[in-house]
């Protein structure tokens, strides 16, 4: 493999993770802090993805969709934070699941009636779709430059929401110390559901700007969910700074998995196997990953207290 | 004296470079009641917890009939005769009092592979007899989950003296009892005297000095001092280091 | 009314289902409760691993799958004539159903062991999360078998041949099914209570305090772990010849949820509240799905007010009610 492929497919594995770490710090805060395993976080990735597709097709304006996409995400994550979800904190997992199952089911039923089944298509705006040249024989999209770009402004911003903030001070101690928060006097009801709005708002910005690199559809949530969860895993529960290591992880695994499987298998399948066997091989690798992780590390990588 | 039934030498144990247990020695002779006493987070529990199997020291060795269980699975050890109580009380609570006896009796007699009799259709006597020995036998069919506090202590205690341990290792026992539960405690424990060895960890003094017949003195994960009663009351180190103290909260 | 008269009321009114159907003229209502018998079974297993040893398996839907699989495949190389690949010895696969379903139950037993080898140091959420991704990577593997269908799975164009039975039959088909599901509650729920359940029980209430009283916790868990896939990998083999399909679709993560979801429903305070959550789930899908063809938004909220009013489930919501 030589060094250009090797660059290219760093960045193919910087740009999904970067991806994963907008839908993951939503979602491992709002497990961390909150002990809730939200399946329907996928939801509002794929709400802010239909509506960016939507609003984009309406008014050609990209950065409109985008901040649609963002803003009615962020306003679905607090309408099913305010609705039902803290009916759940001090519930089963197991009754979270169902719950946010139900969620998923009305969700992506009402999505289809609304945008009808077929699949939204969204083009990157002119001033975007194009390719740079990074270095000789390396061309890049541009679009996805600004994808890791948009994703490192996010930890930027996040690591200075929560190491600098009042918000962040408490979302840290609610992480570890939720009864000392709450006998601080603070309205902890109100942070929890900030840090749920705030993380809705994240996985919509992510669907947002996924929107115009794959078919916007229903189901779209749920797969990437999966991986968040993988993400969240590995990187230990309610740890941002995990969730950013395991999204980097996973992104550059999966890329790699999948660019260099294929090679791998060529060199003793045929051609045909080969590339089926590799790709679905691929598929495996995070799985694979976790699972290592985790009998290894039967708590994850970055455990912050004994929280399950 | 008589011969040691339970002999640890240098188990040090820490936890995220918190040293719990830093080089602790004990010895225990057969017959005896030994008191391990020291202030709260002297490493009381992760000694006992080292001593059980379910922690695994950094370094050190355990030894149980001069044979070194260092490495021994927790399960194994009471297999040995080697039986904990917790700090909390740890019961089936699901379970009524008398079948959690029930199971202590049935993993007693080995028989736990086995898929089809109805296992609560045994030992129902014996677990019964048991009950009565701690007083519980008219609670015999209630939920664990519905007992108070003191309550769960005793069947804790009936639970594991259904094992017949030879060697008891008691977390604070008496911690959190009313008066007349803590004397009722006291009093099986002297009963027990001389069938079981015990180590005893108990925050009540007058308890200690009363039941023990020797006394180690644990401070930041260190033996500081072992004898009996007598010594240790007068032992200058120990009363700085621990009675004299901030930290004796009783 | 009591467990047992509750229970003989139960199966007679299953052994009545078809004869109901026909008296309603609706036919199709047994191979609907032919479904509900087989998801039952699945959903039962499930039960049995999630409210009474206290294990949340996410990846249930794999050992499911791996049972319709192996019906599919000795299907295949039988009709084929072709030797099964990997095997130490030469076999064509076999229709018979008294090889296919035994087999069925020993391959998602094996591997449930091994799933469970690996698995069973995890607690919480890492357990079910390290479930869901042996389930998930099973499902990526079959997708890449070429020779097994790969992701558009494999169709099964002869039912397991079965003694004295004909599973073109509808009946037939929905009494071997039921019966089979009989003798697993029978099965489980003996289990539940011997001297092996105790401890699996035990286990789910305090590990550690299992642990100093002498019991090798991770070994019963195991043997749990396995026995409840193997009975996924029975209920699989069933629903392979009822959808006269084997495909990965079956072991998607998504199957694995919808179990969940079937037993929550019915609640796990009972084995039977499994199988109350397969017949609901089934049920409501298919009369809502017979209404409407946007039934999900109305499942959707039903599960949701299960969660918030109707705590415990079918079951415990029923049991609430008698006391
Ligand atoms: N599982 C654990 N993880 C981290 N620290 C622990 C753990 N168990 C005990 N400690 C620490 O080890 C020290 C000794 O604790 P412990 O053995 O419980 O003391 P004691 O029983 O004498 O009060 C304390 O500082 C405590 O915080
Ligand atoms: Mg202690």
């Amino acid at each position: 493999m030589d060094s250009i492929l090797l660059i290219e497919q760093s960045l193919n594995g910087l740009q999904l993770g970067m991806m994963l770490f907008l839908l993951a710090s939503g979602l491992t805060l709002t497990f961390g802090i909150m002990g809730i395993i939200n399946l329907a976080h996928g939801v509002t990735y794929m709400l802010g993805a239909y509506i960016a597709a939507s609003v984009m097709a309406a008014t050609s304006s990209f950065l409109l969709a985008v901040l649609a996409g963002m803003g009615f995400a962020g306003l679905m994550g607090l309408l099913m934070e305010f609705t039902i979800l803290r009916r759940l904190y001090e519930r089963d997992h197991l009754d979270q699941v169902l719950a946010t199952f139900g969620i998923i089911l009305v969700a992506n039923e009402a999505t289809k009636m609304v945008f009808g089944p077929q699949a939204l298509f969204m083009a990157p705006p002119e001033y975007l779709n194009k390719s740079i040249q990074l270095a000789d024989g390396l061309q890049y999209p541009l679009y996805r430059l600004v994808i890791i770009l948009v994703g490192l402004l996010v930890v930027l911003g996040l690591r200075h929401l929560i190491l600098n903030t009042k918000l962040g001070m408490l979302i840290r101690a609610g992480a570890t110390h939720r009864a000392t928060v709450a006998a601080m006097g603070v309205n902890i009801a109100q942070v929890f559901t900030l840090v749920f709005g705030l993380g809705a708002l994240l996985a919509g910005l992510a669907g947002a700007m996924a929107a115009p690199l794959l078919a916007v559809q229903v189901g779209m949530g749920e797969n990437i969910l999966i991986l968040t969860f993988v993400v969240i895993i590995i990187g230990g529960l309610g740890s941002v700074r995990g969730a950013f290591a395991g999204a980097m992880l996973v992104g550059l695994v999966d890329t790699f998995g999948r660019a260099i499987l294929p090679l791998l298998l060529a060199a003793i399948l045929p051609p045909e196997t080969a590339s089926g066997l590799g790709n679905s091989l691929s598929d495996i690798a995070i799985y694979l990953l976790m699972a290592v992780v985790l009998i290894i590390r039967p708590e994850g990588l970055f455990m912050i207290k004994g929280k399950r | 004296m008589s011969s040691k039934l339970l002999e640890v030498k240098g188990l040090s144990k820490a936890f995220l470079g918190i040293k719990a247990n830093d080089d602790v020695q004990l010895s225990i002779h057969a017959g005896e009641v030994h008191g391990l006493i020291g202030p709260n987070g002297a490493g009381k529990t992760t000694a006992i917890s080292l001593l059980s199997g379910e922690l695994r020291p950094d370094s050190g060795q355990v030894f149980m009939d001069g044979k070194d269980i260092t490495n021994l699975s927790a399960w194994r050890r009471i297999h040995m005769g080697l039986a904990r109580s917790y700090q909390i009380s740890r019961i089936f609570p699901d379970m009524t009092l008398l079948q959690n006896v029930q199971v202590s009796l049935q993993i007693a007699h080995g028989h736990s592979f086995r898929f089809v009799a109805p296992a609560f259709g045994s030992h129902g006597d014996e677990a019964l007899a048991m009950l009565a020995k701690l007083g519980l036998e008219d609670r015999a069919h209630d939920l664990a989950s519905s007992l108070a506090h003191g309550l769960r202590r005793e069947l804790e205690l009936a639970v594991i003296l259904a094992r017949k341990p030879r060697m008891l290792l008691l977390d604070e026992p008496m911690a959190g009892m009313g008066k007349t539960e803590s004397i009722r405690i006291t009093q099986l424990l002297e009963q027990l005297r001389g069938q079981v060895t015990m180590l005893l960890v108990e925050h009540d003094m007058d308890v200690v000095f009363q039941l023990a017949d020797r006394i180690s003195v644990l401070v930041q994960g260190h033996v500081v001092a072992t004898g009996t009663p007598e010594d240790i009351a007068k032992n200058p180190q120990v009363r700085a280091a621990y009675l004299g103290g901030e930290d004796h909260d009783g | 009314m009591n467990k047992l008269a509750l229970a003989s009321l139960m199966i007679l009114l299953g052994l009545a289902v078809p004869h109901l159907a026909e008296a309603v003229g609706d036919p199709f209502l047994t191979t609907m409760a032919t479904r509900m018998a087989i998801m039952g079974m699945a959903v039962a297993s499930l039960g049995f691993l999630v409210g009474f040893a206290g294990l949340v398996s996410f990846g249930h839907a794999a050992f499911f799958g791996i049972g319709a699989y192996v019906v599919a495949i000795l299907f295949k190389h039988h009709s084929e004539a072709s030797p099964i690949p990997f095997l130490p010895f030469a076999w064509e696969g076999s229709l018979s159903g008294m090889v296919q379903l035994p087999l069925a139950f020993i391959a998602s037993f094996l591997f449930a062991l091994l799933v469970g080898a690996l698995s069973l140091r995890t607690r919480g959420v890492f357990f079910i999360m390290i479930t869901l991704a042996f389930a998930q990577m099973l499902y990526h593997f079959m997708i890449s078998l070429p020779d097994y269908g790969g992701e558009d799975g494999l169709s099964i164009w002869e039912r397991s041949q079965v003694p004295g039975l004909d599973l073109y039959n509808d009946y037939d088909f929905y009494y071997l099914c039921f019966g089979l599901l009989v003798g697993v509650l029978l099965l489980l729920r003996m289990i539940i209570h011997s001297s092996f359940g105790v401890i699996i029980r035990a286990a789910s209430q305090d590990e550690a305090r299992l642990a100093t009283l002498g019991v090798p916790v991770f070994r019963y868990r195991l043997l749990a772990f396995a026995l409840a896939g193997g009975i996924a990998g029975l209920s699989g083999a069933l629903a392979a010849n009822l959808y006269e399909f084997s495909g990965p679709g079956l072991m998607h993560w998504s199957r694995s949820g919808e179990m969940l979801v079937m037993l929550i429903l019915g609640g796990m305070g009972s084995l039977f509240g499994g199988v109350a959550g397969a017949i609901m789930f089934i049920g409501l899908e298919e009369i809502l799905a017979g209404w409407t063809e946007h039934w999900a938004l109305i499942l959707g909220p039903i599960l949701i007010m299960v969660v918030l009013f109707a705590h415990g489930g079918l079951m415990g919501f029923f049991s609430r009610g008698r006391s």
